[in-house]
């Protein structure tokens, strides 16, 4: 498979913290890769960086075999960049957004409109068509902005956050339109704190948290391998937790506590939900997720951000 | 020094355009009517009580001229400060654009270039209202836009260099108190600069509104002499400078 990103020692300061820590990773062709990670993990000056607007101090991002920091103006004619902020242009309409930004890639001028048109159409949007930005509801904006950053047919597709703010039925659609620009061969990076996100988009992803990866792979394989399978949750009386907890950790079960909630990783998870269950505790069995992957190693949740 | 691309710059001008276009109806009013006010109050008003001025010529022939080029020189600047702040810092305007391949130094640029639209579209207004007022006396009155635009150009550079480092919103108020009216003031627009005192008068000279308003008067004059290929060419290297300054500014604003 080819390459379309490779990432060599990468590294971004500000000041005298790092928020990017020397990293390394590829994305292939075609693949939707993702940056999991709490808040400040340094995803989005990541994402930054190799969309060409923020410098890199030092390492190396490739786009396509195009140097960044050499070819910025060619990396940014083949990618589609979703940034964090809403940032249509409230001055014009939903066409004017897209000729607009048809401009600024030089599309030719006789091409632009009916590029628009077709690009408004594809993703529902064409009776929208004449409306001001603002009357547009918070899903239908996001929607937008995927819609102006695949005007340019681009080969790479980098959001930032695609989802965050919007509601469930809302970042439903985002994915559904992601999928489709997939299904058509456009390659994707994307970062999110949102586990759901990561599993339902992406083929590999990487953990990150304070600047540095640590976990770099397919979700099931990355959970499967650090994790069991299988997760039990038990939720004992608060005052039994301590108890609950102290008695799985002498069994050699690698257990954890999140809120009230004992969770308990093991291969067997039917015989100790048995046997827990016996003992007259409340408990379940469920799948091991990014999740928990995530607090396996940084002893936090994603929706907790820095600590 | 990164080189703009004057393609890029103009797909951002086209951006303004089309923007100004869609509220034009809200901004026309002020374009028209407000230096209509100026030159009936100042040039009449006050002209009532001014003799003769020069030879042949009325305080309200005098003074047109100068209000044109004070007007070219508070849309360049309110364009190039609110209007450019406003587009980087709360709508987002510029996060989109860069993602695009267009760069810092084209988006400057771009400003710039819009910027000295507004003036050139102040110049023709008060320029046709000048004109049906009587109060312009030569042919060379045509080259008076393009000089308006020449001037906008100045004070656009000036104004994106503001922009570039001013802190807050509020603070741009500063480039209008401390700046720009000390300057509309003081530039020939109101009063001949040889009535200022000998060592004022080289300062006053230095001032690019006092070059635009030599250049702009000289040509509805009809009275153009060497100086005011002088003033054309001071407008010019303030171009230069600070359009210049104002790309690596806005690059180390915008880009970190």
């Amino acid at each position: 498979m080819e390459e379309i990103i490779r990432v060599v020692d990468l590294e971004k300061k500000f000041g005298s913290l790092v928020a990017v820590d020397k990293i390394n990773f590829q994305v292939y062709e075609g693949e939707c890769f993702g940056l999991l990670g709490p808040n400040g993990a340094g995803k989005s000056s990541t994402i930054k960086m190799l969309a060409a607007s923020s410098p890199i101090n030092s390492g190396k991002a490739i786009i396509d075999g195009l140097d960044v920091v050499e070819n910025p103006r060619d990396v940014k004619r083949i990618l589609g960049v979703v940034q964090q902020d809403d940032n249509l242009d409230p001055d014009l309409t939903v066409l004017g957004n897209l000729v607009a930004y048809g401009r600024y890639f030089r599309i030719p001028r006789e091409d632009v409109k009916a590029r628009a048109e077709e690009t408004l159409r594809f993703f529902g949007l064409s009776d929208r068509s004449g409306n001001r930005i603002e009357t547009l509801s918070g899903g239908m904006q996001r929607r937008l902005v995927i819609a102006r950053a695949t005007l340019n047919r681009p080969r790479l597709l980098i959001l930032d956050e695609p989802t965050t703010g919007l509601d469930p039925i809302a970042r439903q659609q985002v994915w559904y339109w992601l999928q489709e620009l997939l299904r058509q061969g456009v390659s994707i990076l994307l970062s999110t704190h949102n586990m759901d996100e990561a599993n339902v988009l992406c083929d590999r992803l990487l953990i990150m948290d304070h600047g540095q990866i640590l976990a770099n792979g397919v979700a099931r394989d990355l959970v499967a391998t650090h994790l069991a399978h299988q997760v039990v949750e038990i939720r004992p009386d608060l005052s039994q937790m301590d108890q609950v907890y102290g008695d799985l950790k002498r069994r050699d079960v690698l257990v954890r506590m999140s809120g009230t909630v004992v969770l308990a990783f093991t291969e067997n998870s039917r015989e100790l939900e048995e046997r827990l269950t016996n003992e007259g505790l409340d408990t379940t069995v469920r799948s091991a997720n990014l999740e928990d992957l995530f607090f396996h190693l940084t002893g936090r949740s994603l929706e907790e951000g820095v600590g | 020094m990164r080189i703009p691309n004057l393609v890029f710059a103009i797909a951002v001008w086209s951006r303004h355009r089309d923007a100004f276009v869609n509220k034009w109806g809200a901004e026309i009013g002020g374009i028209i009517l407000e230096p209509i006010m100026m030159l009936g109050a100042i040039g009449f008003g006050l002209g009532q009580f001014v003799a003769e001025f020069e030879e042949g010529v009325s305080y309200a022939e005098y003074v047109a001229p100068g209000i044109l080029a004070g007007y070219t020189m508070f849309h360049a600047l309110f364009e190039g400060t609110y209007g450019a702040y406003m587009r980087m810092s709360m709508q987002k305007v510029f996060g989109g654009i860069l993602a695009t391949p267009v760069e810092v130094q084209d988006l400057v640029v771009g400003e710039i270039l819009w910027g000295a639209t507004r003036s050139f579209m102040t110049s023709i207004a008060i320029l046709s209202v000048a004109s049906i007022l009587g109060l312009v006396m030569s042919p060379w009155a045509l080259l008076v836009v393009p000089s308006g635009f020449l001037s906008g150009l100045a004070f656009a550079s000036i104004a994106l260099c503001i922009t570039g480092v001013a802190p807050t919103l509020g603070s741009l108020q500063n480039v209008f108190t401390l700046f720009a009216t000390p300057m509309f003031f003081l530039s020939g627009i109101f009063f001949p600069i040889s009535s200022l005192p000998g060592g004022v008068q080289i300062v006053v000279w230095a001032l690019p509104l006092t070059q635009a308003v030599h250049l702009i008067r000289g040509l509805t004059m009809g009275d153009v002499t060497i100086t005011h290929l002088f003033a054309a060419m001071g407008l010019l290297l303030h171009i230069l400078i600070f359009g210049m300054l104002a790309c690596v500014l806005m690059r180390r604003r915008i880009v970190v």
